[in-house]
């Protein structure tokens, strides 16, 4: 697959590793069954729960500095969340010096934080060592809906494509001296930027919408694969893990 | 005297809301097996012609015909498609499928044809166009040059008779113009290419025309 958007740990896909060695499919459902006791369960469990996600990603023997970079995003935009809360959550206050800061506050955050931390290292070890197409393949073979399915790769697929049409743009930008700065004429660049990515998306929805229509498309989509039966074993691998969830979600 | 593939008689058109017409008045006829290149400058109208071929655009005056019944209504329209294929200046709006494989097989599958014939036919393609190892990637892991021979392969697959190019050369190195040089050679079928390459327009097709100004006219 090609990683040039960072969408997933694909390099390490062939690597010989317990997840790998995992049917896709039960991947996917033990991913399903972590986000949804992830979102469902209260302090403690979601603790236990961030740290079965940390040791699916040594399962998964992706390089935690892989990870780093993306969980600093992640936790960057949760910073936002540190900033706010803890000053206007309500109830229990304490006061450093001028400031009021609510204990219900900081147990939110913190309570977000090691939630959108699990999940993201959770989905990284189940899905992001997945390629996409064997991705694609399993949610098939769990019996998506296909017009779902193919909004799922049209987004994938054309990411690629708008991002190299962002990119593009962006260098024409800057090869004619447009830098960052914190003025009105930077923000001015980035709505330019933003307004002709939306525009071509939107032409180019038209012609490959086009382009299926002249393949004589007519709301149908067929494919040529066929599904994969469910096995046993498949049902077996997942014992385990998932009573491993339950397990985190009862204590 | 046969009846040509594809027709058109007073085609004009202009864009909503232009006065300029793109198109004035084109009489134009393309008989079974023709191979023919058109020419013209940038933004000439070159692509627009194209396109109210295929029915992408409606004509602002004029009609179409194809094999002597005018293009009117949807019925019409997916005759037409079935039996011509058009390749996009960028393969990009061409290649939407999980693989390649499936890509190529897309067109055949609406057709109707079974699974089974569909990839033979589609794998045949590939092989022909030099890509059958690539039949399981996804398409966005291809070179351009790549890309553009497997949207070639999206249309060979439907088996057509007209086939219409839309500056296929654009993207591609010698070895993958040579491979379309030899698919344009053999295809059995009429032609219409666009194209600047003048010395690749003249090995693969018989004559051409220049399109300029609205006024399409012979050349040579």
């Amino acid at each position: 697959m090609d990683n040039t958007l960072g969408i997933s740990f694909e390099e390490h896909v062939k690597k010989e590793t317990l997840i790998n060695r995992m049917d896709t499919r039960g991947r996917v459902i033990l991913a399903f069954l972590l986000a949804i006791a992830i979102a469902v369960t209260g302090n403690t469990s979601s603790a236990l729960l961030l740290a079965y996600s940390a040791i699916l990603v040594i399962l998964a023997q992706i390089p935690w500095k892989d990870l780093f970079g993306r969980l600093l995003v992640l936790d960057g935009i949760l910073l936002a969340l540190w900033i706010t809360l803890p000053l206007s959550a309500g109830g229990e206050a304490f006061h450093p010096g001028p400031l009021t800061i609510y204990k219900e506050g900081i147990t939110l955050a913190l309570s977000i934080t090691v939630k959108a931390n699990s999940a993201f290292l959770s989905m990284s070890a189940l899905l992001g060592t997945i390629p996409f197409i064997e991705l694609f393949n399993a949610l098939e073979d769990l019996k998506l809906p296909r017009k779902l399915l193919l909004l799922i790769h049209f987004t994938f697929r054309y990411a690629h494509v708008i991002a190299a049409e962002a990119e593009s743009i962006y260098r024409s930008m800057m090869l004619r001296g447009f830098a960052h700065r914190f003025n009105l004429n930077t923000l001015k660049g980035y709505g330019i930027l933003l307004g002709m990515i939306f525009v071509k998306s939107y032409r180019r929805a038209d012609w490959v919408m086009q382009a299926m229509e002249l393949r004589g498309f007519e709301g149908s989509f067929f494919s040529l694969r066929e599904r994969k039966a469910f096995s046993a074993g498949v049902l077996m691998s997942l014992v385990l893990p998932t009573l491993l969830i339950l397990g985190c979600c009862v204590l | 005297m046969s009846v040509p593939v594809i027709e058109t008689k007073g085609l004009s058109f202009r864009y909503p809301g232009k006065e300029e017409y793109i198109l004035k008045e084109v009489d134009f006829a393309l008989l079974t097996k023709e191979k023919i290149c058109l020419r013209g400058p940038n933004g000439g109208g070159k692509s627009t012609f194209l396109h109210l071929l295929m029915g992408l655009l409606k004509p602002t005056k004029g009609i179409i015909l194809f094999h002597g019944t005018e293009i009117q209504g949807q019925k019409e329209l997916r005759s037409l498609h079935k039996r011509v294929g058009f390749v996009f200046q960028d393969p990009d709006d061409q290649l939407f499928c999980p693989t390649l494989l499936e890509d190529v097989a897309f067109g055949p599958l609406n057709l109707g044809i079974p699974g089974k014939e569909a990839r033979e036919r589609s794998l045949a393609i590939l092989e022909k166009l030099g890509l059958a190892k690539y039949a399981s990637w996804p398409s966005f892991n291809l070179s351009g040059g790549e890309k553009q021979l497997a949207a070639l392969g999206t249309v060979l697959s439907m088996e057509p008779e007209l086939l219409i190019l839309d500056e296929p050369t654009d993207a591609l190195d010698d070895n993958s113009k040579d491979i379309l040089e030899n698919i344009l050679l053999d295809f059995n079928g009429s032609v219409i290419l666009v194209s600047h390459e003048k010395d690749f327009a003249d090995k693969v097709t018989s004559s051409s025309y220049f399109l300029s100004k609205g006024t399409l006219s012979p050349l040579g």
